[in-house]
C-alpha cells in the first residue's frame, strides 16, 4: 500500500512538472502554419476556377433589411476575383475586380473604375471585400493559444490567432475548427482586443473534393440597436448557390468584362 | 458525409430538419445567438456524425452560373425621372465689411428659386454574348425659358467582343481615366470623348490591359479638316497594370490643331495603400507640337488620399493639385471632403472644402440630405464662398442685367439652400 502510494505520488509529481509541456498552448511557427494550412486548403481552390451566386442579406435592427444579389468568379491561382452586382436594380451593373492586393470598383453611371481598399465594407454591409478572397490564415496569422470546446453539436478546436502581416482586416482572431478541419466560427478583434465581428458558417456544400461555405452569418459586435428591450446586432447573411468549379474564360477576370456585362 | 444508401428516405427528413434549424432562425423576428446556429438535430446519429453541416452537391454542370445569362438579354427599356424644386436665400457681401459699403442686411440679402426636371430613357439589347446595343437619351427642363431641352443623346454605342478577348465599343460613350474627383482630373486625357463619337478597343497586353481610343467632336469636323481626314480625329492610348500593392497606368493623347489643349499630352498614374489610407498620384504634361523643342510643357500633378475608419461610418477624401500654367508657380489647389455617420433618422451630413492658393479664394459647403417619404428626398445646404469677386472660386458680379437696373451677383458669400427632389426609375 505504501509502495503504491509512493508510485502514485511520483507519477503525480512527474505529471505536474511536465504538465506545462504536455498541455502547452505554445505552437512552433511550423506547427502553426501546418494547422492553419490544413484549414486553408479545404476552402481554397488552387488550380480551379470558382463561380457562384451570392445573396447577401443585411439586417439593420430598426432600419429594415436590404438584399444584394451578386455573381462571383474566383481564380485562386492568380489571386483574383470578379463580382458583378445583379440586384438591387439601383446597383445593378456595379462590379468589383480584385487582382492580388489591388481592388477596383466599377460604377456604371460615370463609367469609371475607382481603386478601393480590400478592407472596405462590401456594399456597406458587414462583409469586407477581403472576405471574398481565398483563405490565407497560414500566411497571415500565427497560433498563440489553443483550447477545445463544444460549439453547438460540434466538437471544436479553438485557436487564438495573431496577425503576422499588416495586410489583414483584423489583427487578432479566434477560430473554431470542427473535426473536418472546417472553420465553423471566428471572432475578429482589434489590436486593443475589442471584439469587432463574429462570423458563423453553419453550412458548407461539398462540390467535388472542395468545400464551399454555403451559409455565412456575420454579426457586427459594435453596431446594432435596442429593440423591444434587448440589444440586436447588425447582421449579414450570405447564401451561396450555384457553386461550381467549371473552367472560366480569362476575360472574366478583366475590367473589360465588368464593363461588358454592366448595364 | 451523408450516405444516401444508408440513410434512405431519412435524407430528405434530415435536410428539412437541417433547413429548419439553420435557415429559419436566421430570418426569424427575434435575434438568436450566433452559437445557436450550430445546434444540430438530436436525431439518431446525426449529432455524432462528423459530416453534419455539410451538404453534397453533385449537380454542378446543371446548376452553375451561366455566363451567357450575364451577357445576353432581350431588349430592355428603362427610364428614370427626377424633378426638383428649391429655394435659396443668401448675402452678396458680409454685413459690416468694407465690400458691403455700408449697405443694410436687407440690401445685401438675395432670394432665388430653382426648378429642375430631367427624364432619361434607355434601351439595352444583348442579342448575343459578344454583341450589345445601348442607347440613352435625356430630356431636361431649361430653367430660364421653362421649356424642355433635347432629347439629347447621352450615350449610343455598340459593343463587340472578339473571341472573348478583345472588347470594343463604338459610338457616343463616356470614359474616365485618372483619379481626380474633387478639384480636377489632370490624367483624364479622354474627358472630351463624351462630346462626340469614339471607337474604343480594350485588350490584354503583357501583364496589363491596353486601351486605344479614336474619337472626334462636332466642333473638330471641317475645322480645319474634313470628316474623312484622319487629322479630324484625336488618338489616345492607355496601358494599365498592377504589381503587388501598386496599380499604375501610362497614357498619351494626340490631336492635330487641338482647339482647347496642346496637341500632345501624356499622363501617368500610380495608386497604392498604406495602412487605412488609399493613396494616388497622377501626373500629366501637355506639349505644343509646333514649339515642342523650346516651349516648356504645361504640367499638372494631383495627389489624393482616401481614408475610412474601421466601421466605415467616417470617410475623408483629400486632394492637392498643382498646375504649372498659372503664373509664378502659384497654381496650387487643395480640397477636402468629409462624410460623417448618418444621423439616427437616416440623414446624411457632409462637408466639402476647396481652396485656390493663387488668390486665396475658396468654397466651403456643409449639407445634409435624407429621404422624407418614398422616392422623395430633402437636401439643405449652406455654401460659403470667400475671395474677391473675379477670383478662382468667386465669379465676377454681373451688373445691370435685371429690369430695375440693379446688379445681380453670381455668387453669394453665404447662402441657405433648400431643395426637395422626387426621383424614381421604371
Amino acid at each position: 500500500m505504501k509502495l503504491n502510494l509512493n508510485i502514485f505520488t511520483l507519477f503525480t509529481s512527474v505529471l505536474l512538472i511536465l504538465s506545462p509541456l504536455i498541455f502547452s498552448n505554445e505552437f512552433s511557427p511550423e506547427e502553426s502554419r501546418r494547422i492553419l494550412f490544413r484549414v486553408d486548403k479545404l476552402v481554397s481552390y488552387e488550380g480551379m476556377d470558382f463561380s457562384g451566386e451570392y445573396t447577401i442579406t443585411d439586417f439593420r435592427p430598426g432600419q429594415g433589411t436590404s438584399r444584394t444579389k451578386t455573381t462571383m468568379f474566383r481564380r485562386d491561382s492568380e489571386d483574383t476575383f470578379t463580382i458583378i452586382i445583379m440586384e438591387p436594380i439601383s446597383d445593378k451593373g456595379k462590379g468589383y475586380l480584385r487582382r492580388e492586393d489591388k481592388m477596383w470598383l466599377y460604377d456604371p453611371v460615370p463609367r469609371r473604375f475607382t481603386v478601393i481598399s480590400a478592407r472596405d465594407r462590401f456594399q456597406s454591409s458587414n462583409v469586407r471585400n477581403s472576405d471574398f478572397t481565398k483563405s490565407t490564415l497560414a500566411e497571415d496569422y500565427r497560433i498563440v493559444g489553443h483550447t477545445m470546446g463544444q460549439l453547438g453539436s460540434y466538437q471544436t478546436d479553438i485557436y487564438d490567432l495573431e496577425a503576422v502581416t499588416d495586410n489583414v482586416s483584423f489583427p487578432k482572431m479566434k477560430i473554431w475548427i470542427d473535426q473536418n478541419n472546417l472553420v465553423r466560427k471566428f471572432e475578429d478583434y482589434s489590436l486593443s482586443g475589442r471584439h469587432m465581428r463574429t462570423t458563423a458558417i453553419p453550412l458548407y456544400t461539398r462540390v467535388a473534393e472542395s468545400y464551399v461555405p454555403s451559409q455565412i452569418v456575420i454579426q457586427d459586435e459594435l453596431r446594432g440597436k435596442e429593440v423591444n428591450g434587448s440589444f440586436e446586432h447588425q447582421r449579414t447573411i450570405i447564401s451561396v448557390e450555384k457553386a461550381s468549379f467549371m473552367k472560366l474564360p480569362d476575360m472574366v477576370f478583366t475590367r473589360a468584362y465588368i464593363e461588358r456585362v454592366s448595364r | 458525409m451523408i450516405d444516401i444508401k444508408k440513410t434512405g428516405f431519412r435524407l430528405p427528413v434530415y435536410l428539412i430538419v437541417l433547413f429548419i434549424i439553420t435557415v429559419i432562425p436566421l430570418y426569424s423576428e427575434d435575434q438568436v445567438s450566433i452559437d445557436d446556429l450550430f445546434n444540430q438535430p438530436p436525431v439518431e446519429q446525426e449529432n455524432t456524425d462528423p459530416d453534419i453541416g455539410i451538404k453534397t452537391d453533385n449537380s454542378e454542370t446543371e446548376d452553375s452560373v451561366n455566363l451567357d445569362d450575364l451577357t445576353t438579354s432581350p431588349a430592355k427599356f428603362s427610364g428614370s425621372v427626377s424633378a426638383g424644386l428649391g429655394m435659396g436665400a443668401g448675402l452678396i457681401e458680409w454685413p459690416g465689411s468694407i465690400a458691403a459699403g455700408g449697405r443694410s442686411f436687407e440690401d445685401l440679402m438675395r432670394y432665388s428659386g430653382l426648378y429642375s426636371t430631367t427624364a432619361t430613357f434607355s434601351v439595352d439589347a444583348r442579342p448575343e454574348p459578344w454583341l450589345r446595343f445601348y442607347s440613352s437619351v435625356v430630356i431636361s427642363l431649361n430653367e430660364d425659358t421653362l421649356s424642355f431641352n433635347g432629347p439629347d443623346v447621352k450615350e449610343l454605342f455598340i459593343d463587340y467582343t472578339f473571341k472573348d478577348t478583345v472588347f470594343s465599343r463604338v459610338g457616343r460613350q463616356s470614359l474616365t481615366w485618372g483619379h481626380g474627383r474633387l478639384i480636377g482630373n489632370p490624367a483624364n486625357l479622354v474627358s472630351r470623348v463624351s462630346e462626340g463619337i469614339a471607337v474604343r478597343v480594350t485588350l490584354p497586353v503583357g501583364a496589363g490591359t491596353l486601351n486605344g481610343v479614336v474619337y472626334s467632336r462636332g466642333a473638330w469636323v471641317n475645322n480645319p479638316y474634313s470628316n474623312i481626314n484622319p487629322l479630324t480625329y484625336a488618338y489616345a492610348g492607355q496601358w494599365e497594370s498592377s504589381a503587388g500593392p501598386l496599380a499604375f497606368s501610362l497614357s498619351s493623347h494626340f490631336k492635330m490643331e487641338d482647339d482647347a489643349e496642346e496637341d500632345i499630352a501624356a499622363a501617368g498614374t500610380l495608386s497604392f495603400g498604406i495602412g487605412s489610407f488609399d493613396l494616388a498620384v497622377d501626373l500629366s504634361g501637355h506639349w505644343d507640337r509646333e514649339n515642342f523643342a523650346y516651349k516648356p510643357a504645361n504640367w499638372e500633378a494631383l495627389g489624393q488620399f482616401f481614408w475610412e475608419n474601421s466601421d466605415g461610418r467616417w470617410s475623408m477624401l483629400g486632394e492637392y493639385m498643382f498646375d504649372s500654367s498659372v503664373d509664378a508657380w502659384m497654381g496650387h489647389y487643395a480640397a477636402l471632403g468629409l462624410k460623417t455617420p448618418k444621423l439616427a433618422s437616416g440623414w446624411q451630413p457632409s462637408l466639402r472644402w476647396k481652396h485656390a492658393f493663387q488668390d486665396n479664394s475658396g468654397e466651403l459647403v456643409a449639407g445634409i440630405s435624407g429621404g422624407i417619404a418614398p422616392d422623395l428626398s430633402l437636401a439643405v445646404g449652406i455654401p460659403l464662398v470667400y475671395g474677391i469677386p473675379g477670383s478662382y472660386y468667386r465669379a465676377e458680379l454681373i451688373t445691370n442685367l435685371n429690369s430695375d437696373g440693379n446688379s445681380i451677383p453670381i455668387d453669394n458669400v453665404v447662402s441657405l439652400l433648400l431643395s426637395i427632389t422626387l426621383s424614381f426609375s421604371f
